[in-house]
């Protein structure tokens, strides 16, 4: 496993000083896939490097497996060469003046690891990749998929406490990508490494995930299973990077168990959320796809009548804009087959248990 | 498929092994830094101790300090003289050879011009004749008694004179012959400006409506002039610290740069003692100035980095039309005047016993004999081995400093890096005369092994080389993506294994090219050599030097066509072995 602990990390350049890092703590427990997830310049690149030793961190504490490989306090900094890890960089870093093999073998070398043995592990690693006959191949000769089944192979040959992977896939192209993502995925589990995954892809960091870790601003915003964080997150800036959003702006009224009711210009709301003080300014938050468009009322369920003020066609679906009548708006995908048209009157219908409650 | 067991069967891999405890970064950059500091920083103090010491005295000998050498360097008139001597003739050489620069780089780059390769290598094949060479062919040439073109302007009717009509032992002289010898590189400098530079900008302009003429004076060179400045300021510096030009012309018709002044202290003429002290002082003056330069030129190079846009782009080409056979015209006369002419007069007055002014009775008298001669000098067969030792210890050594000093600059981020990117960059400020001076003080100033000795001439010149082996080498690893000597690290290679196995061999191509520049400069290289030379460590350059001095000046031709084939021989090896790298 590793543990990560009030990392903290800035960089100073003559014109400014950047934290990097304000700060974050978290955990990667033995055998899972944890991904930090973020836009650009939120510091999960340089979390990654801290863990491998390239950066060091300002203060803090980096633990993996048993040995402490950084702490502030005990003035402690293990450079990369003896921390047990295996790195799979944006760019492959596969060295083009050596062959396959002498890449897959370098993470062996001067190691005393014998001869016989290394031609065991490098073979047995690029089988688990699928490159084995491609050994000999001078490196620059590889496609991008291979190059980076390389970098893997290399990073996976001797065998570290922690797999780091630094957006792995963001130099392929999309659908190389889609299959690459399920295939690393499948190489994890099936190895039971225990991994850190950085990229700023919110679908591909859902794909391949146990937990992801959301970073704004050198700060981890929130962390939970892909399932959780994407329909129920705690905060609206996690809400809108994972995807379409509604939200309609309300006041906390009280909190009753694990739902929270919530007063909105729609009306009185309960949802599910937790740990929210009464009071708060709060948005009830859904995603498109959970609301439903229908053209009569439903008789049994509440609903919200409006109009449709603009129509996206998306292919799989179509986005509808919909103004309610007391002036808010809303998103709501639906099928194709169902047709929306400009103007249209319609009514919404929100499953209230699709709903959570988000705050800024 | 493969089961878990194949990827967990490693787990005896040793992640840290107890002799690697050290992490050697940190010490590497320290070692670096005191090499660098050792050999810019220590001479140049006992050079500045000496300044404050009495006529015969080396700098830490015990003794009194004086003020004299700066009462006679600042009071005397002739410090003057030498003030204007130096600055007319850098000034000049300066408009001649930047004026040649920018017309052909802007031919070669931005017309239509046809044969562009060619003229590309025309322009800079000059640079295979070393500048001693060059300024003795001219003699050949331009010498007012004897001088093959002035032999033939007197055939033209009123100049029927038996001296001139032209003299090259005249600042004039020696302006003519150092602005053409700055053409080449002057131009390498220019063209790459040109190719760098977004061609977008001056399509933007063309789109406008503007003519294309229009474009080049409105938009090109303007954009330009950052990179023209840079040029200008680097050989600024080189003109008033040249030595060859101004030693082989100006110190016999008694006109004086510092260059040669300083050469002249410690090497007077009949029998005199040399003055350190004096000499020093006059370097103290010419670094000043030059370190002023330098200081100008590393902020603007700064400020003004050339960001390399993609390659393969084709810029729009000015249209010559009939001017293009004019543009033909000036090629070729300036190769005539820059290499065919110097090169035929020397190889000619090689083959004759004297001196003889070419003619068709001439070529029956021709003969091997000043070559056999050399072969039988022992002197000259010393100084062809010395001079190889020197061009590869010298190459290696400068390259290998600069190794070090280029990934530190690039990559590391240590305070200490800054301050080794400014002393590695110091030496583009400190002559060479001064720093072969500086060595020779500092040698002298204790017993050792080295004084006297091809080494010490080497560390001389790898002081002086420094500065641009890093810049070459800063730029190779601005090229190698950080990504892969990373891997290497989280690979488990400690600093050196990832120096060894994966930063060498990939800035190979920039060490080697690095290499034969500093390889084929040393060779050819006669300023430090000749203020450091010892019986035992000549060189070929100090005994072309000597014979030339002789009066010997058929083998002196001789020796220094034999010269020229060392140097392209050496960069011939070097090339060679590049192209053997690229093979993967």
């Amino acid at each position: 496993m590793v543990e990560v602990s009030l990392l903290r990390k800035q960089f100073s350049t003559e014109q400014e000083t950047v934290k990097a890092l304000r700060g974050i703590s978290f955990s990667v427990p033995e055998g899972q896939l944890v991904t930090l997830l973020g836009p650009s310049g939120c510091g999960k690149t340089t979390t990654l490097r801290c863990v491998a030793g390239l950066e060091r961190p300002d203060s803090g504490m980096i633990r993996i497996g048993e040995r402490v490989v950084y702490s502030s306090e005990s003035k402690q900094f293990d450079p990369p060469e003896w921390r047990p890890v295996g790195m799979v960089f944006q760019s492959y870093a596969i060295w083009p003046h050596m062959t396959v093999f002498d890449n897959v073998a370098y993470p062996l070398r001067g190691r005393g690891v014998g001869k016989t043995r290394i031609v065991q592990e490098v073979h047995r690693v690029l089988s688990l990749v699928g490159l084995a006959e491609l050994a000999d191949r001078p490196s620059p000769q590889l496609s991008g998929g291979q190059q980076q089944r390389v970098a893997v192979a290399r990073a996976l040959v001797a065998n570290p406490s922690v797999l780091l992977l630094d957006e792995p896939l963001s130099n392929l192209d999309a659908k190389l990508r889609q299959h690459m993502r399920l295939e690393i995925r499948e190489l994890q589990k099936r190895s039971g490494i225990t991994a850190i995954y950085v990229t700023h892809d919110q679908e591909e960091a859902m794909a391949v995930s146990d937990q992801i870790l959301f970073m704004v601003d050198g700060e981890i915003v929130e962390g939970g299973p892909p399932q959780e964080i994407y329909r129920k997150p705690q905060k609206k800036l996690t809400a809108e990077f994972f995807g379409e959003a509604n939200f309609v702006r309300g006041r906390i009224k009280a909190q009753e168990g694990d739902r929270v009711v919530v007063e909105t210009p729609l009306g009185t709301l309960s949802c599910a959320g937790q740990n929210k003080s009464v009071g708060q300014e709060a948005y009830v938050f859904f995603r498109p796809e959970d609301a439903e468009v229908v053209r009569e009322p439903p008789c049994r369920r509440a609903s919200l009548p409006g109009h449709v003020a603009r129509v996206t066609f998306l292919g799989k679906t179509v986005e509808c804009l919909l103004e309610l009548e007391n002036g808010v708006t809303l998103k709501a995908s639906v099928h194709p087959k169902f047709r929306p048209r400009q103007a249209e009157t319609v009514h919404l219908v929100v499953n209230p248990d699709a709903c959570s409650v988000v705050t800024d | 498929m493969v089961g878990r067991e194949a990827v967990l069967a490693l787990r005896d891999i040793a992640w840290r092994a107890p002799f690697k405890r050290v992490n050697w970064g940190p010490v590497v950059l320290a070692l670096t830094s005191a090499v660098v500091l050792y050999l810019v920083l220590v001479p140049l103090v006992v050079a500045l101790v000496a300044t404050f010491r009495e006529h015969g005295y080396l700098p830490f000998e015990p003794g009194p300090l004086t003020f004299r050498n700066y009462a006679y360097v600042f009071l005397d008139a002739t410090t003057w003289t030498l003030m204007v001597n130096t600055g007319l003739f850098a000034a000049g050489s300066l408009v001649l050879g930047m004026a040649f620069a920018i017309l052909f780089g802007w031919l070669v780059e931005r017309s239509d011009m046809p044969l562009r390769n060619l003229t590309f290598a025309l322009v800079i094949a000059p640079m295979i004749i070393p500048g001693m060479m060059v300024a003795i062919a001219w003699i050949f040439l331009l010498d007012p008694r004897i001088g093959l073109i002035n032999l033939m302007l007197r055939w033209i009717p009123g100049w029927e004179t038996d001296r001139g009509p032209l003299d090259i032992y005249t600042l004039g002289g020696m302006i003519f012959v150092e602005g053409f010898r700055m053409v080449p590189t002057m131009f390498l400098m220019i063209s790459a400006a040109f190719r760098n530079m977004d061609p977008s900008l001056e399509e933007a302009s063309r789109v406008a409506g503007k003519s294309g003429l229009a474009t080049v004076s409105r938009i090109t060179l303007p954009l330009m002039r950052p990179a023209m400045l840079a040029a200008l300021l680097y050989f600024f510096i080189r003109a008033i610290e040249v030595f060859e030009v101004p030693g082989v012309l100006g110190l016999n018709a008694g006109i004086h740069v510092f260059s040669t002044r300083i050469y002249w202290s410690v090497h007077p003429a009949a029998g005199g003692l040399p003055d350190y002290g004096l000499a020093s002082t006059f370097s103290l003056i010419l670094v000043a100035v030059s370190a002023f330069s330098v200081w100008l030129y590393y902020r603007l190079t700064r400020k003004t980095y050339v960001t390399v846009t993609g390659k393969g782009f084709r810029p729009q080409r000015v249209r010559l039309g009939r001017m293009k056979y004019l543009a033909g015209l000036l090629f070729l006369a300036y190769f005539a005047v820059t290499l065919v002419l110097p090169f035929f007069v020397l190889l000619w007055t090689s083959l004759h016993k004297f001196y003889l002014p070419p003619s068709w009775e001439g070529l029956r008298s021709m003969t091997l004999a000043s070559y056999g001669e050399l072969l039988k000098d022992p002197g000259v067969i010393l100084a062809a081995f010395n001079t190889i030792l020197l061009a590869l210890l010298t190459g290696t050594m400068t390259m290998l400093i600069a190794l070090f000093v280029g990934w530190f600059v690039v990559r590391s981020r240590y305070r200490l890096t800054r301050a080794l990117d400014l002393f590695a960059f110091l030496p583009h400020a400190l002559p060479t005369v001064v720093i072969a001076l500086a060595v020779m003080l500092l040698y002298l100033s204790f017993p050792n092994p080295i004084y006297g000795t091809i080494v010490a001439i080497s560390i001389a010149l790898t002081t002086s080389y420094i500065a641009y082996g890093s810049r070459v080498m800063i730029a190779g690893f601005h090229q190698i993506h950080p990504e892969l000597e990373e891997a290497s690290r989280v690979s488990g290679a400690n600093f050196f294994r990832t120096f060894w196995r994966v930063l060498l061999p990939l800035s190979a191509p920039a060490f080697i090219n690095g290499w034969i520049w500093v390889a084929v400069h040393a060779g050819r290289e006669l300023t430090a050599a000749l203020m450091l030379f010892s019986p035992s460590s000549v060189v070929v350059s100090t005994k072309v030097w000597a014979l030339w001095e002789q009066g010997r000046v058929s083998v002196a031709s001789a020796l220094g066509v034999v010269l020229m084939m060392m140097l392209i021989l050496i960069s011939w090896a070097g090339r060679s072995a590049m192209t053997r790298m690229r093979a993967f």
